[in-house]
């Protein structure tokens, strides 16, 4: 006997379960509010809705919500007595079915009927409300009954599944802690003995994990320190390579490293063009880079030109640059081989003015400096490297 | 809250729960706050966009007069289109202002902004940088988009080339974010952004 009421009420909860969720057809539904059509009209365009919401949207708006047809407040607006019949008709159960309330009624009524229904569910305090049964995992969910707490336990499958997984990854990290906790235990052994020794043991979980999250945010900063070094390293060393450039005085030598692949690809490319980095003829004194390429006339040959750059001090000297330039192709070790040209500049030439853009697009030199072949054969690149030196000095 | 915006999300809510986007992963929505003010949305980038493969996190408010006043939507996932700001995430689209309706869900706006990516209107645009990168240069629109989707979204499409440009500002002490707008503000041209930057 004990367990006959029981099983009808379980089955009860769940025909109620679907009952109180299941939202009303569509014709009977308000398409503002989503509920039950209370004192439902029909508009000229055709849609239901409750007096009440086509009221209030119509304050303010002149067309359907639905179908954004014009609609005027006083004469698009009908009373539409036919819904409001069927929905009369219709009869629900209460909720609170599951707890003995055997009243039908109409579905517009429910919500009020709760409010007074003498089988609603007391307010328990909140220390007498259900738990959920994944309470241990993390779900903080409470319920005023049994049903309640069912119902929650079969829509939230996955959730709680999720939170078992997480429980059970961090029960294997702590499994692994206590074997990591005996050789916490030997790195204790230099420490100055505890005047607690209880409570030390005590804590032993505690001190594992704040030591753990101490080294861990130690190993966080340092990378971090660590990063901000590098930047800083890398700005010192460009800004060592320009203050190498700044203070040559005006002699500047360049190992045009990757001989071989750079001519070749010139040859492919007679276009391809390398600048050298910019150099000053002294700290405050003009700023020069040397070009090579091929000649466009005779590719066999290599142009070695020098052009004029901008710097940030340009309208300090006299313009157009004037001087001496010496272009050498250095012999690695046969100094006496080395090819030399000095030349005068030329105040009419467009190179020595002051340039506009970052590089004067007119450079000064040779543009058949020497035959490539010649440098190979006499062994001018060594290491498949060539060196360049260039000597500028104004008058 | 009026009784009527409340009890009309939480039927919403319920209903963009069992949708068939959902199951698809297009869409998602969740509750921030237990009285139903305050949700997020989430919407999967759509195929054959600059967006697909991310997924893009929206702050949803519900005024008290909802639904005779649209929820005030923004994307919270930093994202490069017309129609949403870079900087704030505000999105302009005419249904969440004088378009809205009473009979529209949060169901229909998180479909209505997934449709906005992929038809952007860039001559009513939110974000006037981005839509005119959209008149004027649709690839690098697109290249901007994609590698947003990327950096932001989760999108799987990673462009080593820009990474290398932001990471070229960041070690000159640029954080990360300010040298990825003025990059995608400038094309990507390396020179201008620092220009912009440092100027």
């Amino acid at each position: 006997m004990a367990e006959g009421p029981q099983n009808v009420a379980l089955s009860l909860a769940e025909e109620s379960s679907i009952n109180e969720f299941a939202a009303p057809e569509a014709r009977f539904e308000c398409p503002i509010c989503l509920s039950w059509l209370r004192d439902p009209v029909v508009t000229s365009c055709g849609h239901r809705f409750c007096r009440s919401c086509i009221q209030e949207w119509l304050l303010k708006e002149t067309a359907c919500p639905v179908d954004s047809m014009k609609l005027n407040k006083d004469s698009d607006i009908f009373p539409d007595n036919f819904t409001r019949r069927e929905i009369s008709q219709q009869k629900t159960k209460c909720p609170n079915i599951v707890r003995g309330c055997l009243i039908e009624l109409s579905p517009l009524d429910v919500e009020s009927h709760l409010l007074e229904c003498k089988y609603r569910i007391p307010e328990l305090p909140d220390s007498e409300k259900l738990r959920c049964t994944f309470v241990h995992v993390g779900c903080d969910q409470k319920f005023e009954d049994e049903p309640q707490r069912q119902q929650h336990l079969e829509q939230n499958i996955q959730q709680h599944l999720l939170l078992l997984s997480q429980a059970y990854s961090k029960f294997t990290i702590n499994s692994a802690e206590d074997n990591a906790s005996s050789t916490l235990a030997q790195a204790n052994f230099w420490d100055p003995p505890s005047k607690h020794e209880s409570s030390s043991e005590l804590n032993q979980g505690d001190n594992l994990q704040n030591l753990l999250r101490a080294l861990y945010e130690k190993i966080v900063f340092l990378e971090q320190k660590s990063r901000e070094q590098d930047i800083i390293i890398a700005n010192m060393s460009d800004q060592l390579t320009n203050f190498q450039h700044k203070y040559c005085n005006g002699t500047y030598i360049w190992y045009f490293n990757d001989f071989k692949n750079k001519i070749r690809a010139m040859k492919e490319n007679p276009r391809i063009i390398h600048y050298s980095p910019g150099f000053f003829t002294s700290p405050y004194g003009y700023k020069m880079c040397i070009r090579i390429n091929l000649s466009l006339k005779k590719p066999d040959h290599i142009a070695i030109l020098i052009h004029v750059m901008k710097s940030g001090h340009d309208n300090t000297l006299d313009w157009p640059f004037t001087g001496k330039l010496t272009i050498t192709i250095v012999h690695p070790n046969k100094s006496f081989k080395s090819i030399r040209e000095t030349m005068m500049t030329r105040p009419e030439l467009e190179a020595f003015k002051q340039p506009i853009s970052d590089l004067n697009p007119k450079g000064f030199g040779y543009t058949e400096f020497a035959l490539l072949d010649e440098l190979i054969d006499a062994d001018f690149v060594m290491n498949n490297q060539l060196i360049v030196k260039v000597s500028a000095q104004p008058v | 809250m009026a009784n009527i915006a409340a009890q009309r999300i939480k039927r919403e809510f319920k209903e963009v729960i069992k949708s068939e986007e959902v199951a698809k992963c297009a869409i998602k929505l969740e509750l921030v706050d237990n009285n139903y003010t305050e949700l997020k949305g989430e919407i999967a980038g759509p195929p054959d966009t600059p967006y697909e493969g991310g997924n893009f996190v929206l702050e949803i408010k519900v005024p008290e007069t909802y639904p005779f006043n649209p929820p005030k939507v923004r994307f919270i996932t930093k994202i490069w289109h017309p129609n949403i700001s870079s900087v704030t995430g505000a999105i302009c689209l005419d249904i969440l202002k004088d378009q809205w309706a009473a009979a529209m869900t949060l169901r229909t706006v998180l479909l209505s902004l997934q449709a906005l990516l992929s038809a952007a209107e860039p001559d009513d645009p939110q974000d006037a940088v981005v839509a005119r990168q959209y008149k004027e240069n649709l690839d690098m629109f697109k290249l901007t988009a994609r590698h947003w989707t990327n950096a932001y979204a989760g999108g799987p499409s990673v462009n080593s080339e820009c990474d290398d440009k932001i990471k070229r500002l960041v070690d000159m002490g640029i954080e990360e974010h300010q040298a990825r707008v003025a990059l995608s503000s400038y094309n990507w041209d390396l020179e201008r952004a620092t220009e912009q930057l440092f100027s």
